[in-house]
């Protein structure tokens, strides 16, 4: 029979090696999957304001969005900041 | 009378093991379904609730399909909101591009990608997105053009840049009223496909030949091109994301991804067609590279019989947890847990740099550790090895009973 390398000692280490990866992989999960896929982004924005006069300032980070009740002929959606 | 012939206990044995697996295979299906259906009905952002960071002091907006409308109090019009979709590594990357109403880009968000965090992470730290916004809805917006490409995440980097056109293409056709001439797609087919092609050709050749040592040299052949070229030269070997875009449904354009439907279809393929798997021994970049450890010190396979089960269902383990993470959260990219890119491009986190290191002292010592007992791909094959051989053992039991009296 073929001689094994590094038997016995070898089945300790393999799975020591086992062991570490499979903790290392579970660490690139949590790290990979606790970071949430678009808050964090970065939003890349012009210094200057828009044009003057058109430009009011920004509200209070909205609660949310509600459709209102006015939908326009055109537009299939119409939202409104609450404030 | 002929009697039928008594099954060994051994048959017994394998039968029972058959059974199990054909048993655990169908869990194992249900359970990509059911993660499948999960991540497929999560999904999805309110697109709207996002305008006021891309059109700041919008207190309403309008929405007609990828265009929205931001407007003031009072009913001015701030800026047009395009939304624009393109693929990147892991599946489609979504931006906001918020736009004056004299055409110059405001800002853009990312608003939905599923690349891996840690290469995507790049586009923000060298200053991709602080490219765009000053620039006129007319620029051309691309990478190598007037855009700098982030090296390490070039696919992502691309993909943004698409989008952001996109979007802009929008803005420009319905909110602005600007004739555009289509988008062109040319058919990007160069070295990386060119060589791909090779390698497959190579391979199928090389795996008929009758005579050894020619065999095991165009092996070696093979596994070099495909460790130097799609390995350290593009960064381009098979991935766990990739498997996981394709059930997901993320499938890329076409004519910009050609080498992603080569190497993928090519496996799928020869997989369900030959029943083999042309990839891994052939020319597998990170298993060209354990290989040539081993070669150096004389490494062998070691599987220890009484661990044999454990390390297969060890692995097996590891890639079902790794789709059904990648199509429960739909994020390839984030459930793809191989070191091939901290290797070929030098990045990655410190457990990425962690297990990479690990793989490379244990390919010393043992014959392609990774390989063996922890990549994800392996169970992926022998998964649709095991469909192919199911679905063969039924078509000819159903010619069986077609053709018995």
């Amino acid at each position: 029979m073929a001689r094994q390398p590094f038997e016995p000692l070898n089945q300790g280490l393999l799975l020591a090696f086992l062991a570490t990866s499979v903790g290392l992989i579970a660490h690139i999960w949590v790290e990979s999957l606790t970071v949430p896929p678009t808050h964090g982004v970065v939003v890349a924005r012009l210094s200057a304001p828009t044009p003057a006069g058109t430009v009011t300032p920004r509200p209070p980070t909205p609660a949310g969005l509600r459709p209102t009740t006015t939908p326009t002929a055109t537009w299939e959606d119409l939202y409104e900041f609450e404030r | 009378m002929n009697s039928a012939p008594i099954p060994s206990p051994d048959m017994h044995d394998r039968r029972r093991r058959l059974s199990q697996q054909r048993l655990l295979a169908s869990l194992t299906l249900l359970l990509v379904l059911i993660a499948w259906l999960y991540g497929y009905l999560a999904g999805g952002n309110d697109i709207a609730a996002l305008v006021a960071d891309v059109v700041p002091g919008a207190v309403r907006v309008e929405r007609r399909g990828d265009l929205l409308r931001a407007f003031a109090p009072g009913g001015v019009l701030l800026g047009y909101v395009g939304l624009g979709r393109a693929s990147g590594y892991g599946g489609p990357v979504e931006v906001l591009v918020g736009v004056s109403p004299e055409g110059q880009v405001l800002s853009l968000r990312v608003v939905g990608h599923h690349e891996t965090p840690g290469f995507f992470r790049l586009l923000d730290s060298q200053g991709f997105y602080a490219q765009f916004p000053g620039r006129t809805i007319d620029a051309p917006l691309r990478p190598g053009v007037d855009l700098d490409a982030v090296s390490g995440a070039t696919l992502s980097s691309e993909a943004v840049a698409s989008a952001v056109r996109l979007a802009l293409r929008t803005v420009a056709q319905d909110g602005l009223q600007q004739s555009r001439p289509p988008e062109r797609h040319p058919i990007r087919f160069g070295w990386p496909e060119t060589i791909l092609v090779l390698l497959y050709a190579t391979g199928y050749v090389g795996h008929r030949l009758p005579e050894a040592r020619w065999k095991r040299r165009l092996r070696w052949a093979t596994l070099l091109a495909g460790m130097l070229v799609l390995g350290f030269l593009y960064t381009a070997p098979l991935t766990l994301a990739m498997v996981i875009s394709f059930l997901s449904g993320y499938w890329p354009s076409w004519q910009d991804h050609i080498y992603w439907y080569l190497l993928l279809g090519g496996i799928l393929f020869v997989t369900t067609t030959q029943g083999k798997n042309p990839y891994c021994s052939w020319f597998c970049p990170f298993g060209a590279y354990q290989e040539c450890l081993g070669t150096l010190t004389g490494a062998k396979l070691y599987r220890p019989r009484r661990l044999h089960d454990a390390l297969t269902w060890l692995q097996r383990g590891l890639a079902l947890v790794g789709v059904l993470l990648g199509l429960a959260l739909r994020r390839p990219g984030a459930a793809s847990y191989e070191p091939f890119a901290t290797l070929f491009d030098l990045r990655g986190t410190v457990s990425q740099w962690g297990l990479l290191l690990l793989v490379t002292v244990a390919s010393l010592l043992v014959y392609r550790p990774f390989c063996n007992y922890l990549c994800p791909l392996a169970p992926v094959v022998d998964y649709i090895g095991e469909g192919r051989r199911w679905l063969r053992e039924r078509v000819r039991q159903w010619h069986a009973s077609r053709s018995s009296p």
